[in-house]
C-alpha cells in the first residue's frame, strides 16, 4: 500500500475516536509545552543579562584585587583542576590603589579609568548608616550614567579631594523631597558635602549587573574618600578601553602594568566576554537541566501512546484480521499503526511548541520580570523528541498487530 | 488450479494437539464451482482457510495455480490473497468505518493501485452489482444482502481467479440468500473459480461438484445436480 493511503487511513482512524486521540496527545502536548516553556525562561534570561552587561559598554574591563580564577571549561569538568570560583567582587585586600588607578589613565589602550570604593557613612539628616561609593571623574563617563540636575564630578575636584558628590534620584527624594538640590549641602559623619550633580531616575533591572540600585546611590570622589582612611587601596577598578578591538591589548597593557608596579600579579582582569562567557556557562546548564526535567513528562506521554496503542491493536485485531485476508503484508500493518502512533506524538509536539510559544509570550507579558526567549534549537530538539518518542514507544503495538496471525484476527471478537 | 497432496493440519493448544486435517488430497480444475460441505469442526474452514492462502500446513503438498504454497513467504502468500483469491465471509468482515467504495477499493490499495484509479474501479464494479446508489453508506446502513454484495465486490474487485466463499448465505435470509448463490453461478460462468463451504446440503447441492469432508478427512467426492 501506498505510504499516503496509509497516513489517510491512520487520520480516519484517529478521527474516529477523538477524545481518545486528544487524551493521548495531551500527554505529549503538555510535554513539548513544559520543554519549551522552560527552556525559553532560560534563553531569556541568558539574553537579558547579555544585553544588560553590554548595555553597560561592550569595552570594559574590570580589574579585582587578588587572583581569582574565572573558571573555564577544562577546569569544570576536569577533577584535577584547583577548585577555584567566581571570587566575591570588591574585596579589597588592598592590593590595587588610588596610583595604580593613575597609572592605567595614562595608557593609550586606555581611554578611562576609575577606581571604585564601596564605603558606609552617617548620614546625618536622617541618623542612617548609608553607603557611599568613591569614584574617579571617568566613572560617570564609563558607565554613561544620565544627569537630571547639575554636573558630574570633576578632575579637579578629585585632585583637590573636595567633599563634593553626586546623588541618586532616591537619595535625592530621601534628602531634599526631590527638588533640585545642586548646590545645597548634607552632612555625612558631621561634615558638610556639596550637591553638584542629581542623577536621573533609572528603573532597577532585576537581574545581571543592572540589579544595582543607582537610585539610592551616593557618589563622592575616590580621593577624598581614601583620605579619611589610612591606606590607598581601591575596591576595583573599572577600565574603558580606546575601543572594542582595543579590548585584548589593553587587557594585557594592564596586567603588564599593575605587575610591575606590584612585582607580583596579585590582581585579576576580567573584560566584558569573559564575564558573559561564564554566566552563560551556568546558564545554559541549568537551562539544559530544566529541559531535561520537562522532557521526563515527555516520556510519560510517550507510554501513553503505546498503552492506548495497544488497547487499539487488541480492539481491532478483527479488522487486522480483514486487511490481512485481503492482501495487507506484515510492513502494510505495522505501518499504518506506527503512523497513528507517529501522528499522535508529532502533533502533540506541534500543538505543544504553539502553546509553548504562546504561553511563553504570555508569561513575559504578565510576569516582566522573567524573560522569555523562544530558541530555535529548543523547538527543533523538542519536536524530534517527540517524532522519536512515538516511533519508539510505536514500534512495539505496531509490531504486535503486524505479527497476528490472519485466522486467529478474523475469529476474535 | 488447486491440487492437494496428502495435506496434515494438527491445532495444539499447548496441552492436546487436535488433528483436523488428515491425508486430504483435492483437485479443483480451474473453472470449477465446487462446495465444500461437512459438519461444524469437520475441518471445512480450516481446510478454506488453507486453500485461501490464510494459514499454513504442517505436512503434505498444496499448489495454486501452480504456485508451491508450502515454500511461499508470509509476504508472497499475502500477495497471493491479493491478487490470485477473494475471500466472501459468513459475516461480512466489512470496516464498519468505511463505506461500501472504500471496502471495495481496499484490495486494489493493497496491490499498489492509485487511490484514484482503485476508487473508480471500485466504483464501477459497486455499480455493475446494483449498488451505484449505496457507494457512499456504511455497512451498518446497508441491508444483509447489500453487505453481502459489497463484500462480494471487494472479493473480486482484483480480479482473482479463485472465489472462496465461507458460509456466505448463513447470515441472510433465504430470498436474499438465493441472490447471492445467484451471483456466485454468474461469477463462475464468467470463469472464476468458485469454491464454497457450506454445512447445508441444499446450499452444496448450487455447485457441480460436492467435496465432502468429515472429521478431517475428504470423504467422497460426488456431482451434484
Amino acid at each position: 500500500m501506498r505510504v499516503s493511503e496509509n497516513f489517510r487511513s491512520s487520520f480516519r482512524a484517529l478521527g474516529h475516536s477523538k477524545i481518545r486521540t486528544f487524551l493521548t496527545m495531551l500527554g505529549v502536548i503538555i510535554g513539548v509545552f513544559s520543554v519549551i516553556m522552560l527552556t525559553s525562561i532560560g534563553e531569556g534570561v541568558k539574553q537579558r543579562i547579555a544585553s544588560e552587561v553590554e548595555s553597560l559598554g561592550a569595552n570594559l574591563l574590570y580589574v579585582f584585587p587578588g587572583r581569582i580564577q574565572m573558571p573555564t571549561m577544562s577546569q569544570t569538568e576536569s577533577r584535577l583542576g584547583a577548585r577555584a570560583g567566581f571570587g566575591p567582587l570588591g574585596t579589597a585586600n588592598g592590593s590595587l590603589t588610588y596610583e595604580d588607578v593613575l597609572a592605567l589613565k595614562e595608557h593609550e589602550d586606555i581611554s578611562a579609568a576609575t577606581g571604585i570604593l564601596s564605603g558606609a557613612d552617617i548620614l546625618d539628616k536622617l541618623n542612617l548608616l548609608v553607603s557611599t561609593t568613591g569614584v574617579d571623574e571617568d566613572f560617570f563617563r564609563i558607565r554613561a550614567l544620565e544627569l537630571r540636575y547639575g554636573r558630574y564630578i570633576t578632575l579637579e575636584e578629585r585632585e583637590s579631594k573636595s567633599r563634593v558628590a553626586v546623588i541618586g534620584s532616591e537619595a535625592n527624594n530621601e534628602i531634599f523631597d526631590g527638588h533640585d538640590s545642586t548646590g545645597k549641602t548634607f552632612e555625612l559623619n558631621g561634615v558638610g558635602y556639596e550637591v553638584v550633580g542629581v542623577l536621573q531616575y533609572k528603573k532597577v533591572e532585576s537581574m545581571g549587573p543592572g540589579a544595582e540600585d543607582l537610585n539610592v546611590k551616593i557618589y563622592v570622589p575616590v580621593s577624598e574618600m581614601l583620605d579619611r582612611r589610612d591606606d590607598w587601596s581601591v575596591g576595583q577598578i573599572l577600565v574603558r578601553a580606546a575601543s572594542p578591538k582595543a579590548v585584548d591589548s589593553a587587557k594585557r597593557s594592564i596586567e603588564g602594568i599593575l605587575r610591575d608596579r606590584h612585582g607580583v600579579v596579585d590582581f585579576t582582569v576580567i573584560t566584558q566576554d569573559d564575564m558573559l562567557a561564564a554566566i552563560n556557562r551556568i546558564l545554559s546548564v541549568l537551562s539544559a537541566a530544566m529541559g531535561g526535567i520537562a522532557a521526563i513528562s515527555l516520556v510519560v506521554g510517550g507510554i501513553g501512546i503505546m498503552n492506548i496503542m495497544l488497547v487499539s491493536v487488541t480492539e481491532r485485531t478483527r479488522e487486522i484480521g480483514v486487511r490481512k485476508a485481503i492482501g495487507a503484508k506484515r510492513r502494510d500493518i505495522l505501518i499504518q499503526f506506527l503512523i497513528e502512533a507517529v501522528v499522535i506524538s508529532v502533533f502533540g509536539g506541534i500543538l505543544g511548541v504553539l502553546l509553548g510559544v504562546g504561553g511563553s509570550a504570555a508569561l513575559a507579558r504578565i510576569v516582566p520580570n522573567i524573560p522569555t526567549a523562544i530558541s530555535f534549537t529548543a523547538v527543533a530538539v523538542s519536536l524530534l523528541f517527540a517524532f522519536a518518542v512515538g516511533c519508539f514507544f510505536g514500534v512495539y503495538p505496531a509490531a504486535k498487530a503486524a505479527r497476528l496471525n490472519p485466522i486467529e484476527a478474523l475469529r476474535s471478537e | 488450479m488447486v491440487e492437494i497432496e496428502s495435506l496434515y493440519k494438527s491445532y495444539s493448544n499447548g496441552l492436546n494437539v487436535t488433528e483436523v486435517l488428515h491425508d486430504v488430497s483435492l483437485g479443483i480444475s480451474a473453472g470449477e464451482f465446487v462446495s465444500i460441505m461437512g459438519p461444524s469442526g469437520s475441518g471445512k474452514s480450516t481446510l478454506m482457510n488453507i486453500i485461501g492462502c490464510l494459514d499454513r500446513f504442517d505436512r503434505g503438498s498444496y499448489h495454486l495455480e501452480g504456485l508451491d504454497i508450502a515454500e511461499a513467504s508470509d509476504n508472497r502468500l499475502a500477495e497471493i490473497r491479493n491478487m490470485h483469491v477473494g475471500f466472501v465471509f459468513q459475516s461480512f468482515n466489512l470496516l464498519p468505518q468505511y463505506n461500501a467504495v472504500e471496502n471495495v477499493e481496499l484490495p486494489l490499495l493493497y496491490a499498489d493501485e492509485t487511490p484514484r484509479a482503485a476508487r473508480q474501479k471500485a466504483g464501477e464494479l459497486l455499480e455493475f452489482l446494483g449498488l451505484g446508489h449505496r457507494l457512499n453508506h456504511k455497512p451498518c446502513q446497508l441491508s444483509g444482502g447489500e453487505k453481502q454484495r459489497v463484500a462480494i465486490a471487494r472479493a473480486v474487485v482484483n480480479s482473482p481467479s479463485l472465489v472462496l466463499a465461507d458460509e456466505p448465505t448463513g447470515s441472510l435470509d433465504s430470498k436474499t440468500g438465493s441472490e447471492v448463490l445467484e451471483m456466485f453461478r454468474k461469477l463462475n460462468e464468467a470463469g472464476k473459480t468458485v469454491i464454497l463451504v457450506t454445512h447445508s446440503r441444499e446450499i452444496a447441492e448450487e455447485a457441480q461438484r460436492i467435496v465432502h469432508i468429515k472429521d478431517g478427512v475428504v470423504s467422497e467426492a460426488s456431482h451434484a445436480g
